[in-house]
């Protein structure tokens, strides 16, 4: 708008004759700006659910336990806080060790919606990003040495120094998030999300490796990125303001 | 809007199923061998090698190696403080020597990556040998060159004969 008065204000200037004229125009345009801002004003929705998909790998799988609370509120026109509130532990049987990670993680971030939608629904198809956190322990539970001669018989090593756990470790990252939510019924909305995930910082366990980072997923050798989903299920609480 | 629904349950089921997997990359350093020189009895510093020793693992079915040369590369048992190893001179012939030695040796586990897991570091107990035989073997000393097996690039172990 402020580029459009000043506009007006030059030809305002340059065309001392038409002076009515340009009133009437201005008039016109702030009329235009009102109704515009009338039809932008949806009400403020906050949706809170969980992940779907943790709590069927949960039930499926012997090794894993997960929960993932997910929440959003539309702050301005398209754009949306997120948060993503969850817990994990796993036991893996990576190459050569058997481990379990566990731990709790924090996701706060945006969402932008692309989707135009009809007036009154709240669908989305974003684009978004998190700033995650999370704090976790590992715990080796066995391990086999990596040997290149194979002369003598080899056992799992299962007691020793390493055996146990180093917990207080954190991580940080973020992740670049896309995905989509659609109405299914009444105020439930069903959405999945990809995120890719970029690691910034985690603390090393002891003579270990942060190998599963609870939120963050699997960390491959010498590799800062990793990737993830959710698959939710949300209700809606609309509040007029 | 019905074709979004199918669409993420097609997504979600595409994701079930892709992990990717480590490979330990060849020529990483495993777990060190300990190495063994022979020498001269008599003149402690020449290298004296062997012909057609055999070196056998106590309890274990097959032979390590039917070895000539000066100097072998020979496992320490893994999980265990101990290793022993019968080292038999000529045991094809009607006389052969035989000598029993027993290493001594604590072991620490370092951490390399994902996909190789964990290697062996081992250090020389007090003492750090017994030779198990009585009377005389072929061996006449043993010396211990270095007390701590963290690489194959030196000899640990000297033997004199």
């Amino acid at each position: 708008m402020k580029k459009v008065h000043i506009w007006l204000f030059i030809t305002k200037l340059l065309l001392f004759s038409n002076w009515a004229y340009t009133q009437d125009l201005v008039e016109k345009l702030i009329v235009i700006d009102s109704v515009h801002q009338k039809r932008d004003k949806k009400p403020y929705t906050i949706r809170f659910g969980l992940d779907l998909s943790k709590p069927l790998k949960t039930q499926f799988e012997n090794n894993y336990f997960g929960l993932e609370l997910v929440g959003d509120i539309r702050l301005y026109k398209e754009i949306y806080g997120a948060v993503e509130l969850g817990n994990e532990q796993i036991t893996k049987q990576s190459e050569q060790i058997n481990f379990t990670t566990s731990g709790t993680y924090i996701k706060i971030g945006f969402d932008y919606n692309m989707y135009k939608n009809w007036k009154g629904m709240n669908n989305a198809i974003f684009l978004g990003m998190r700033f995650c956190n999370s704090f976790h322990k590992q715990e080796v539970n066995e391990y086999e040495i990596y040997q290149l001669n194979h002369y003598w018989s080899e056992e799992p090593i299962s007691k020793g120094p390493e055996i146990g756990e180093r917990d207080q470790l954190k991580a940080g990252w973020i992740e670049i998030v896309a995905g989509m939510k659609v109405r299914v019924f009444n105020n439930f909305y069903m959405g999945f999300s990809l995120r890719l995930n970029r690691l910034l910082s985690n603390t090393s366990p002891r003579n270990f490796d942060n190998l599963y980072i609870p939120g963050f997923n699997k960390k491959t050798d010498e590799n800062v990125w990793g990737a993830g989903f959710n698959y939710t299920l949300t209700y809606a609480i609309p509040i007029k303001i | 809007m019905m074709n979004l629904r199918n669409l993420i349950l097609l997504y979600f089921l595409g994701l079930l199923s892709c992990e990717k997997d480590d490979i330990c990359l060849e020529g990483t350093p495993g777990t060190p061998q300990m190495i063994v020189v022979f020498k001269d009895y008599l003149d402690p510093s020449a290298p004296k090698g062997v012909s057609e020793l055999t070196i056998k693992g106590f309890d274990q079915e097959a032979n390590y190696q039917l070895f000539s040369g000066d100097s072998i590369a020979i496992p320490l048992r893994n999980n265990f403080d101990i290793t022993q190893y019968k080292l038999i001179l000529g045991a094809e012939t009607e006389t052969p020597i035989a000598d029993s030695l027993q290493l001594n040796h604590k072991q620490f586990d370092i951490f390399i990556n994902r996909a190789c897991g964990y290697k062996s570091n081992y250090i020389f107990g007090d003492p750090a040998y017994y030779i198990l035989t009585q009377g005389n073997g072929w061996i006449k000393n043993i010396e211990i060159i270095k007390d701590t097996l963290t690489d194959e690039k030196s000899s640990h172990l000297a033997i004199y004969h």
